[in-house]
């Protein structure tokens, strides 16, 4: 992707603007839940996409994903006009660093779905403990190729206890 | 559009084109002689984009929309390689036209459906190869053939990396094309390699073999181990053979080497290379070589030949450059030097235990000599600390002249004769304790040994120094 035809820049560039308007076109279902993003959250939005994609070494045709995370968190009952940008751009930067950090082993809707489910219930719509503790440990759970949800602490107390055992 | 593809004639430089990258570089030669204009270069730009992002989708199975940017620019230079696979079999004109004016994806998919013809027909030519192997023990021949193709065939993945070589093949052609990759190698490779084999055939396995073996010989080496390739060693030598108009043969002896070269002396480049000419056509007529692709890929030698040729010739040193097939009738009569002979770790190691027991230096001598058949067994065994002082005499005095020449020889790549004395030039910390111990002993044995037997070995272990015949 070095050559001067196709760039990542390049690939960005044509995604941005059909991006932009994927994006407004989304605040026709978000103001049922009374709220929006303007032109100008929706191209800083954008760019954030973008400055993730290039921070974590990804590349990304077209703009299904941002798209899909603002559908999927919309409804939030965490979520209000006042947040609504801010928690976005977080989100944003926080998925692609999981599908880094996960190997890729996890799908894009699943991902979503599980970090709504996480933000929602676990977080009560705190990013800090969507990111640091609940994504995290995620990650570490495929990273060993276990269930997503497998709970870590639990299973190194089962090889401690059988460790005790085996003495 | 005609219009477009008619300055394409004209103003497309070939030079500016890098064929290993054809369709990037069309486009930007293309590009900057006005051939393609802006509007041209965004729709193509756009439709690759749009293949590269089918195929991310397809290679995630719909489940992911990125990849990481490693991943993307495999894909991606494998979409170029089935766009590039498509244009090679084109003229550049109208390579240029159809970037003009067929769509992207149809261009790559036409180029990935012929990649996916090649794969088969190469798959042909391969049961052809196997059909044609020879029966020779090159470990790298044998290994290339019989592993490391078909590891090709299970790792290649014309979809997402059309573009690599996914296996190792050690074994050289005689004319490799390695800057190319993927199944445009394997393919070729495939073809030449069959070719090679038909001209191989023309000669009994066995004469191939000797001459391997003196090959080998001559570097002091295992030729099973190493990365030759023996079509060359035979047309060097049925080359030199037909130059010196005698029958078409493999064995080149020492004195026909002084022969030719005296033959060759003087001759210019462009001599030379006439009479390797001919002589190539007088080896198609003798060995009835009619497949004109065999001709013409054998006759492309001659083209690195020649100058080796003539160097050799200007430097007196033919026989570095050709296979000398030396009289081995004297070395028959040494145990020690067969290649190919070695003791397995589990052997060796019973034979120094074997040796443990012995009381005395003749019945250690006596199971060296049944037990021991290769250079390297016996001076693993003469540093194991399972012999000691005064049994090294004992071992030594029963040995042959011939059997302790091969020993000094081998001596001779640490010792340096002075004035027919032995002086290290090793660092010392290159030798463990133990090859220093039995290298004194021999040393120590030959200084008070008959003097004509010292001399004998001496000039004896020369000899085989010269000839690197050791081993």
């Amino acid at each position: 992707m070095n050559n001067l035809l196709i760039s990542p820049s390049f690939i960005n560039n044509i995604s941005s603007k059909a991006a932009v308007e994927q994006i407004l076109q989304i605040n026709e279902r978000s103001l049922l839940f009374g709220i929006y993003l303007t032109d100008r959250d929706a191209l800083e939005l954008v760019e954030t996409r973008s400055q993730a994609l290039r921070d974590f070494g990804r590349i990304e045709i077209g703009s299904a994903t941002i798209a899909k995370i603002i559908e999927m968190f919309c409804d939030s009952r965490y979520i209000f006009q006042a947040n609504y940008a801010e928690t976005i751009h977080e989100l944003l930067e926080t998925f692609y660093y999981i599908k880094n950090e996960s190997l890729d082993l996890i799908s894009d809707d699943e991902l979503i779905e599980i970090m709504k489910d996480y933000f929602e219930n676990r977080c009560q719509g705190s990013i800090e403990l969507l990111q640091h503790r609940e994504l995290e440990h995620l990650g570490r759970n495929l990273r060993f190729g276990l269930p997503y949800d497998s709970n870590m602490e639990d299973i190194n107390m089962d090889m401690d206890e059988e460790e005790d055992d085996e003495e | 559009m005609k219009n477009n593809t008619l300055i394409a004639t004209h103003l497309l430089k070939p030079e500016a084109i890098n064929r290993h990258q054809l369709t990037l570089s069309l486009i930007t030669e293309g590009a900057r002689v006005g051939v393609f204009n802006q509007a041209h270069v965004e729709k193509m730009q756009i439709q690759l984009v749009t293949i590269l992002n089918t195929a991310i989708l397809e290679y995630t199975h719909q489940e992911s929309n990125s990849v990481k940017t490693e991943t993307a620019h495999n894909i991606f230079q494998s979409i170029l390689y089935c766009c590039d696979y498509f244009l090679l079999s084109l003229s550049l004109e109208d390579a240029a036209t159809v970037l003009l004016t067929l769509d992207f994806n149809d261009l790559y998919l036409r180029g990935l459906q012929r990649i996916k013809d090649d794969v088969d027909q190469a798959k042909i030519i391969e049961a052809k190869v196997q059909s044609t192997m020879l029966d020779i023990p090159l470990i790298a021949y044998n290994d290339s053939i019989n592993e490391s193709i078909p590891d090709f065939w299970q790792n290649y993945d014309e979809y997402y990396d059309a573009h690599n070589t996914p296996a190792l093949i050690d074994y050289p052609l005689l004319k490799d094309d390695m800057s190319w990759a993927g199944i445009l190698y394997i393919k070729n490779y495939l073809e030449k390699l069959l070719l090679e084999n038909e001209f191989a055939l023309c000669f009994s396995q066995q004469e191939v073999i000797q001459l391997l073996e003196n090959y080998g010989e001559k570097y002091c080496m295992d030729y099973r181990e190493m990365l030759i390739n023996i079509t060359e060693q035979i047309l060097k030598n049925v080359l030199c053979s037909a130059l010196l108009k005698k029958n078409i043969s493999l064995s080149i002896s020492e004195a026909e080497c002084t022969t030719l070269e005296k033959q060759l002396k003087g001759l210019t480049e462009n001599e030379c290379r006439t009479q390797l000419e001919y002589a190539m056509q007088n080896i198609f007529v003798e060995l009835q070589i009619a497949n004109s692709e065999l001709q013409q890929y054998l006759k492309s030698f001659i083209d690195t030949f020649s100058p080796q040729l003539v160097n050799a010739i200007r430097t007196n040193s033919l026989a570095g450059l050709i296979v000398i097939d030396h009289d081995h009738s004297y070395i028959d009569c040494a145990h020690y030097y067969r290649p190919g002979e070695n003791l397995s770790d589990e052997q060796l190691r019973l034979v120094i235990d074997e040796l443990q027991h012995c009381q005395d230096g003749q019945a250690k001598f006596a199971v060296i000599k049944s037990e021991i058949h290769s250079l390297e067994d016996l001076i693993e065994v003469l540093g194991s600390y399972c012999i000691f002082d005064e049994e090294y005499n004992v071992i030594f005095s029963q040995m042959e002249e011939h059997d302790l020449a091969v020993l000094v020889a081998d001596l001779r790549d640490d010792y340096e004769l002075v004035d027919d004395k032995f002086v290290f030039n090793v660092d010392r910390w290159h030798r463990t304790e133990n090859e220093l111990y039995w290298q004194k002993q021999l040393i120590s044995y030959l200084l008070n040994a008959n003097p004509s037997t010292y001399e004998n070995v001496l000039q004896l272990s020369r000899e085989f120094k010269k000839s690197r015949i050791v081993k």
